[in-house]
């Protein structure tokens, strides 16, 4: 399918790209109640996840973006919970943008934590559902088919160990909150 | 032109003649420009807008609606005749570029003084977001295309309300 994100005339203009990836967060974030539409949502998703994968990315100039780019993905991976091929994409936006990003130091506007720390607990919340699931220690929450998430079909668990290693490879542990190396030290643990 | 019997048993310059005839044929009576608006025109109206089965199965789940179509999902006939509309288009730009030009043209300006998406019904929603798909493919294949008026038609598209489809399909 042909992308408006993918033309290359559109690729040599910052500036109309600019403004039109801000009116596609704009739209992700004008209408955020639970019964708003899930195709539009992912297709803003697309968006941004084609914009952060473009070869003549402008990292600097469009950094400012990332905290609510995040914050848009993190929605979207509450609300596609069930929904393993919608993870998958989630994961991957956040895989380009950690990628670029994971060596600066951005700061999300309604935690105060950094990006980094976010992604980290967000994904170790993850990360600890299955561990809990597969240990026994909790049943799998009713609405998520753990089977289809985390089975041997499914990639989520490789896409999110792969950016907690991207995020590990990138940043020095002391730029780390003591929570996300307290995470990231247990799911290396977990995983060896 | 020839029986085919005899336009195959010629070789050399006589065949290489009729390749031109055929060719000349091919380009002013079967390809003439009135002849390809004809056909674009149907791929637009016919094949690259969203049918109303799509439109309802987008209502019901909207997610699996999003996926079927990001995967071509053949659970969903639009989106077969779609893929298929896509590549005659794309090969059709690639031996008629003219007439596509034409065409493309003629849809841009039927685009600027078409109202805003919101401002439409359903159907017609449908038809402008298969306009904007046209001007779409001609920008992936011509990158030195002028993209400034889809571009503020688009921004212009992205600040209403109500015209799901248009934006959906934009972005």
């Amino acid at each position: 399918m042909v992308r408006l994100s993918d033309f290359d005339a559109l690729q040599q203009n910052p500036v109309a790209q600019q403004s039109l990836a801000q009116g596609v967060l704009r739209i992700f974030s004008s209408d955020e109640n639970e019964n708003s539409d899930l195709c539009l949502k992912m297709s803003c998703l697309e968006y941004m996840r084609n914009f952060f994968n473009d070869h003549m990315f402008r990292v600097h100039a469009y950094a400012h973006m990332v905290p609510d780019v995040v914050r848009m993905a993190s929605v979207m991976l509450q609300r596609c919970a069930g929904n393993s091929a919608a993870i998958n994409e989630i994961l991957d936006l956040f895989r380009f943008i950690v990628d670029k990003y994971a060596g600066m130091t951005l700061m999300m506007p309604e935690t105060q934590q950094t990006v980094n720390d976010f992604l980290l607990s967000m994904l170790q919340e993850a990360w600890t559902h299955f561990i809990s699931v597969i240990s026994g220690s909790t049943s799998p929450s009713a609405e998520v088919n753990f089977e289809e998430v985390y089975g041997e079909e499914s990639i989520v668990l490789h896409s999110i160990v792969r950016i907690l290693n991207h995020i590990v490879v990138q940043v020095k542990l002391s730029d780390l909150s003591e929570h996300s190396v307290w995470s990231v030290s247990n799911t290396a643990l977990a995983i060896s | 032109m020839l029986p085919f019997d005899d336009y195959c048993g010629q070789d050399g310059e006589e065949a290489k003649q009729d390749d031109m005839a055929a060719e000349k044929f091919c380009e002013s009576v079967l390809f003439s420009q009135e002849n390809t608006f004809k056909i674009f025109t149907a791929l637009t109206r016919k094949y690259l807008v969203y049918t109303s089965e799509e439109v309802e199965s987008w209502q019901t789940d909207p997610l699996k609606f999003y996926l079927d179509a990001k995967n071509e999902s053949n659970e969903c006939k639009g989106n077969f005749l779609r893929e298929k509309a896509q590549r005659l288009l794309a090969g059709t730009q690639l031996h008629l570029d003219d007439h596509f030009t034409a065409f493309c043209a003629q849809v841009a300006t039927e685009l600027a003084v078409t109202p805003a998406a919101s401002n439409l019904p359903i159907e017609r929603q449908v038809q402008k977001d298969a306009m904007m798909q046209i001007l779409f493919q001609r920008l992936a294949q011509q990158s030195e295309v002028n993209v400034d008026d889809l571009i503020s038609m688009i921004e212009s598209e992205l600040t209403q309300s109500n015209n799901l489809i248009v934006k959906k399909r934009s972005i």
